[in-house]
């Protein structure tokens, strides 16, 4: 009995090896995902932005409801995002108070942080990607925040701005 | 002290208000903006229309360059695969090509001018040239029973045509100088640009040639009776230039004619120089006919250059052979006024019986053998060898007589 007990242990021993082996996969690290010049796209009706440049369409209703709380029209004729080094698109348009920082996942694009910047929103803002973070640029005030995955710190007053999902 | 603070400060706050707008600037509206100018700056090369507005060009596109080289980096990752600074040297590179082509462009306008200016004036010499000779026409048929009256109109009617002919050479060695260097390509730019910088139909080349092509045509049907074998030699020159000119320049004359009827009017030029072509010959033939029989030359009748050959020939076969059968006075009387009519033609003529088709360079160096050998036959043998022996004879009479005398006078001495 202790013998079959012992063969029966020592196979099962086996697979686990034999099956973790099978299940490693290749990694491939410091992938740099850094979009150089952020998009600027027009919503159709629906609200669905078209990145042929980037390969990627999107619904812009869900972050319209989360800014205004109406998706009874699309309000906005201007989309901005630009993908940062770590992979996760920044995203605003005019008069926005927040950027959201969104992380793709199998045909999703998941909420990461909800960054916000202002109370009365950016009239005119602007993405660029520099070295270590992403800019955001209000152009009709001259002001600029650093964006992180994290938080926002506007870089005039260094003073940091995080802002709660 | 407290100013100089004032004035750093105030120095130094506008220094970080000019950096801080310099880095709130959106990359996307940079790179956006400098795709627009580029595409406008392309478009203002491609319509550049004077050297002065390509010169500007080129100063403005220096200014664009140093406006950005600033976002070079940035420009490079948004014009790839293409780089910032290839973008910037295809533009440079472009505007010196513009330039370069509008400066030529520029001279040939300034060419086509003078030559508008050329023409104009060869078109004038030759109306009043063709109102001359009208005229001279006229006078010469209203004068015909006036024979010293006539025959002295002709001449000056002759040399009116004769100044006509060179004033054609003139204009054709113009045409061939204005035109032969002329790049068409260049000449349809300049057309696409400025319609007005094409000839004048006033003083356009093509109608010019169709008028001369016309006009010769003319002449040559209605003075048949007037003119000579020179006349026509002359003139046959002036067509054989003519029709050369024609043959290399006639596509870039027609090109630049600002007329809608271009290809018709080249199309009858081509005509009328083969008309002309063929009169001329059957012409010259007739004169030939004519100066041969003044000449009292006898030669068989002929319609064709081929005809005119076999003729002479005959006639010169014939005469060598009687002059070596026996060389008459006669004979050598016909051989001095051959000798004379053909003199004429190798001195003169050779060259434009060969180009004209009537004689070619063997036929004519065939001839030139039988003439030669028909000289060495032709003068008559004289009977020197009888008057020399009957001259010897008589001296050797003399000489026995002397000695039989001498003799006889020794005998009686002894």
């Amino acid at each position: 009995m202790k013998l079959v007990i012992r063969k029966i242990a020592a196979m099962g021993l086996l697979f686990a090896l034999i099956v973790t082996g099978c299940k490693q996969s290749m990694v491939i690290s410091k992938v740099d995902y850094s979009q150089s010049i952020e998009s600027v796209l027009t919503p159709d009706e629906n609200g669905v932005v078209k990145d042929v440049q980037h390969g990627l369409t999107f619904n812009i209703l869900p972050l319209q409801y989360a800014e205004t709380q109406d998706t009874s029209s699309v309000t906005t004729n201007e989309v901005r995002y630009i993908r940062g080094k770590e992979g996760f698109y920044y995203i605003t348009a005019p008069n926005y108070k927040n950027v959201y920082v969104m992380a793709p996942e199998k045909s999703k694009l998941k909420l990461k942080k909800k960054l916000s910047i202002s109370e009365t929103g950016i009239a005119q803002p602007a993405l660029n990607q520099r070295s270590t973070f992403i800019q955001l640029v209000n152009q009709s005030s001259g002001e600029s925040w650093e964006l992180s995955p994290e938080n926002a710190v506007k870089q005039e007053s260094q003073m940091a701005k995080t802002g709660d999902q | 002290m407290k100013l100089r603070i004032t004035i750093l400060t105030l120095l130094f706050g506008l220094f970080a208000i000019g950096a801080a707008a310099q880095s709130t600037q959106s990359d996307y509206e940079i790179q956006k903006s400098f795709k627009t100018q580029y595409a406008e700056y392309e478009q203002k090369v491609e319509q550049l229309s004077s050297p002065d507005s390509a010169q500007a060009l080129k100063t403005s596109i220096r200014e664009f360059e140093q406006k950005y080289n600033k976002h070079a980096d940035l420009l490079d990752k948004a014009l790839y695969p293409d780089t910032y600074e290839q973008r910037i040297e295809k533009l440079k590179k472009s505007s010196v090509v513009a330039m370069n082509r509008l400066q030529t462009m520029k001279q040939q306008t300034k060419k086509l001018e003078k030559l508008e200016t050329q023409l104009t004036s060869y078109e004038n010499d030759l109306q009043q040239l063709n109102k001359r000779t009208d005229s001279l026409q006229n006078a010469m048929q209203e004068s015909i029973q006036s024979e010293k009256k006539l025959s002295a109109m002709l001449r000056e009617y002759r040399q009116s045509l004769e100044k006509r002919d060179e004033l054609i050479l003139a204009f054709i060695d113009s045409m061939v100088i204005a035109y032969q260097e002329m790049d068409l390509q260049k000449l349809d730019d300049l057309e696409n640009i400025d319609q007005k910088s094409r000839l004048e139909s006033d003083g356009d080349a093509l109608k010019m040639i169709h008028n001369i092509s016309v006009e010769n045509l003319d002449i040559l049907q209605k003075n048949a009776q007037n003119l000579r074998l020179q006349d026509y030699m002359r003139m046959a020159d002036v067509q054989q230039q003519f029709e050369k000119m024609w043959s290399r320049l006639g596509d870039k004359i027609t090109e630049v004619y600002d007329g809608e009827n271009a290809k018709e009017m080249a199309s009858e030029v081509d005509q009328k120089i083969n008309k002309w072509n063929q009169m001329l010959k059957e012409q010259t033939l007739t004169s030939l006919k004519d100066t041969l029989a003044e000449n009292n030359i006898a030669v068989g009748g002929f319609e064709t250059s081929d005809e005119f050959y076999s003729s002479l020939n005959s006639y010169l076969d014939n005469k060598v052979k009687k002059s070596k059968e026996n060389a008459s006075k006669a004979g050598y009387n016909d051989f001095t006024n051959f000798k004379s009519f053909w003199n004429e033609i190798e001195v003169q003529w050779a060259n434009n019986f060969v180009d004209a088709g009537l004689l070619s360079q063997p036929q004519m160096a065939t001839l030139n053998a039988k003439v030669d050998n028909w000289a060495e036959h032709a003068q008559p043998r004289s009977n020197n060898l009888l008057v020399y022996l009957l001259g010897a004879s008589v001296l050797l009479a003399v000489a026995l007589g002397v000695m039989l005398i001498r003799e006889k006078k020794g005998k009686r001495n002894a």
